[in-house]
């Protein structure tokens, strides 16, 4: 049959049997369903709660890793009671693990710091208690951004994005790096640093009294077997509880050294109950002001729709 | 007798099945089997498609997509279950959906069959599942990773090579949201899961529910938490009807070679019953 048989068919309506499919329009465009801007992000906070998670610690403490590593365990099976039910930013997650993954080119797990899109900070991620209904479902919205921002805060009171982050964090997550801890060179200064960055989030941003206060020893598999670690983790503990006196502290060994007898996502199952336990005592405010209007509309205890998200649109 | 359209989308990349279903689907509601309660109640005037396909099929070959664009919409006049369905079933080319996964975007024909599909049928190979392998994996178990000539030099993500599942559940997420924008309605389609090659498989022993629960767990996590239990039900299938070459599977009664394996494992020749139950329920 020619092709000028189908359209004819097509034309008097007659399509049984088959009929090309393909108009010749203008496609339409999807979500990229990469990690979020702060203007995605304030959407979805303006139609939907969503617990606002900021990990952060100095360049190299692991903060990317660490999200990553709770991504890549989720895959494997429910993390702990909960269990992986939708994201509006699967791709960025995958762009997070593709690094530290088989096919990347990479010899050892290593995480890039560079070459990500700045502005896309966002990472979102929808969990629910296993076997429980919609009603067990949180929203989690984890920001991902350069340990740079926190060290121009202590050194420079230069806050950058941590100025509207800190103001609207639901949970914020402390990383101190385990790999200093485990080193008796650094140890003394790793506690130190992390007492200060702290106290300088405290002192110099709005942090709102209700959010949740944890720190995260990361690299943890670089402690084990050290000699007197639970008194240096005590010692953490103390210098941190002098600034938040119901600072809560975990370990967790989100990718650990190949040679570590410590699984994959180490930790993450605890994080992820700790970040849950925080709550949102002020939804409405958002991360941008002046962007609330965006239309949207949910799947049921699911999904923000693309509307925001660009759908709809013919791709330019 | 009501005269009801039956709207059902194949879902799938690439070279997960779907085309060789519909082969299989052609044949059987040609030729009935005792179990199967669905046939064809006339010819389509316009079946060049079909019949490509179907003569693939019964010389065991490769059932290759001959589209043209985006797909071949097929509507067909059958008896299910002694109600008269015409029944639209779009053979959408794998490309398609790896255009919307990968490039993001999605031509709008395409995006209005499956806007308006009463159901969809989500295909997976288990020879393209692409599992996972972190760094950390491969070392332990004296994997040596293959590092360019240069070590500081990334490889690029190449989108088409992520596991399957992350595939499948965006595609899901994007279908659920392009309908609940299009339709602007709460209800969730029924899903079939086609784990296709079902053939290659079954020595493993695992009914297809839990066969997904155990190779791509994110999947099941989001259908499991995403969709009503009673949206979803996962099959697998063998529409070639085994891996043998093709000039043996050309010998085989074409009547007795495919075959769908339920949820809980039970075995039949009716591969249309993904099909009766997005219709009914049932």
């Amino acid at each position: 049959m020619s092709g000028l048989e189908v359209s004819a068919l097509a034309s008097s309506g007659d399509l049984r049997g088959r009929h090309p499919i393909g108009d010749g329009a203008e496609p339409l465009s999807l979500s990229p369903c990469s990690a979020l801007t702060v203007d995605e992000a304030t959407a979805l906070l303006s139609c939907r709660s969503a617990l606002v998670v900021l990990p952060i610690g100095y360049v190299g403490t692991g903060k990317t890793t660490l999200l990553a590593g709770l991504y890549e365990r989720l895959c494997l099976g429910p993390l702990g009671e909960r269990c992986f039910a939708g994201s509006l930013s699967l791709l960025g997650f995958e762009e997070r693990c593709f690094e530290a993954s088989l096919g990347s080119g990479n010899s050892r797990a290593r995480q890039d710091r560079t070459s990500r899109d700045a502005k896309r900070l966002f990472l979102h991620l929808t969990v629910q208690t296993v076997g429980a209904g919609l009603g067990s479902r949180r929203d989690l919205l984890m920001a991902d951004i350069s340990g740079e921002h926190l060290k121009e805060l202590v050194t420079a009171d230069e806050p950058g994005p941590l100025s509207f982050l800190l103001a609207r964090t639901d949970v914020l997550a402390l990383l101190v790096d385990g790999e200093g801890l485990a080193d008796p060179l650094r140890r003394y200064s790793t506690i130190t640093e992390a007492r200060t960055a702290l106290r300088a989030m405290i002192e110099r941003s709005s942090v709102r009294d209700t959010a949740r206060v944890v720190a995260l020893v990361t690299k943890w598999d670089y402690c084990v077997g050290v000699a007197d670690m639970s008194n240096i983790v005590s010692r953490l503990q103390a210098e941190l509880e002098s600034v938040v006196p119901d600072v809560r502290l975990m370990t967790c060994a989100a990718r650990p050294d190949a040679g570590s007898e410590l699984e994959e996502g180490t930790g993450t199952a605890e994080f992820l109950e700790a970040t849950l336990e925080g709550t949102i005592r002020d939804p409405a405010r958002l991360l941008s002001f002046g962007r609330a209007d965006a239309p949207l509309a949910l799947v049921p205890g699911g999904l923000v729709l693309e509307a925001f998200l660009s759908a709809g649109h013919p791709v330019p | 007798m009501m005269n009801s359209e039956l709207r059902i989308s194949l879902v799938g990349m690439p070279s997960t099945g779907k085309t060789t279903f519909l082969a299989a689907f052609w044949n059987l509601i040609q030729e009935p089997t005792v179990e199967a309660c669905v046939r064809l109640r006339c010819l389509p005037r316009a079946a060049v498609y079909l019949h490509e396909i179907h003569q693939a099929w019964l010389h065991g070959q490769e059932v290759g997509h001959t589209s043209r664009d985006s797909g071949e919409l097929i509507l067909l006049d059958i008896d299910l279950g002694g109600r008269e369905v015409v029944l639209e079933v779009p053979d959408l080319s794998g490309e398609s959906f790896e255009d919307m996964f990968v490039h993001r975007r999605v031509t709008q024909e395409v995006d209005v069959i499956l806007t308006a599909a009463d159901g969809l049928l989500l295909f997976l190979h288990p020879h393209e599942l692409r599992p996972r392998i972190t760094l950390v994996d491969a070392i332990r178990m004296g994997i040596q990773p293959e590092v360019p000539g240069d070590q500081d030099e990334l490889l690029a993500l190449d989108l088409k090579k992520l596991p399957a599942e992350v595939q499948a559940v965006d595609l899901l997420q994007t279908i659920t949201s392009r309908r609940l924008w299009a339709r602007a309605e709460l209800s969730s389609p029924r899903i079939g899961v086609i784990v296709s090659a079902w053939d290659l498989v079954e020595a493993e022993g695992l009914p297809p529910a839990r066969w997904l629960a155990a190779r791509m767990p994110l999947l099941n996590q989001y259908l499991a938490a995403s969709l009503p239990t009673e949206s979803v039900r996962i099959y697998g299938l063998s529409a070639r009807g085994g891996s043998a070459d093709a000039s043996e599977l050309a010998t085989f009664d074409p009547a007795t070679r495919a075959f769908l394996v339920d949820s809980a494992g039970v075995r039949t020749g009716d591969i249309s019953t993904p099909l009766q139950w997005i219709a009914t329920g049932a």
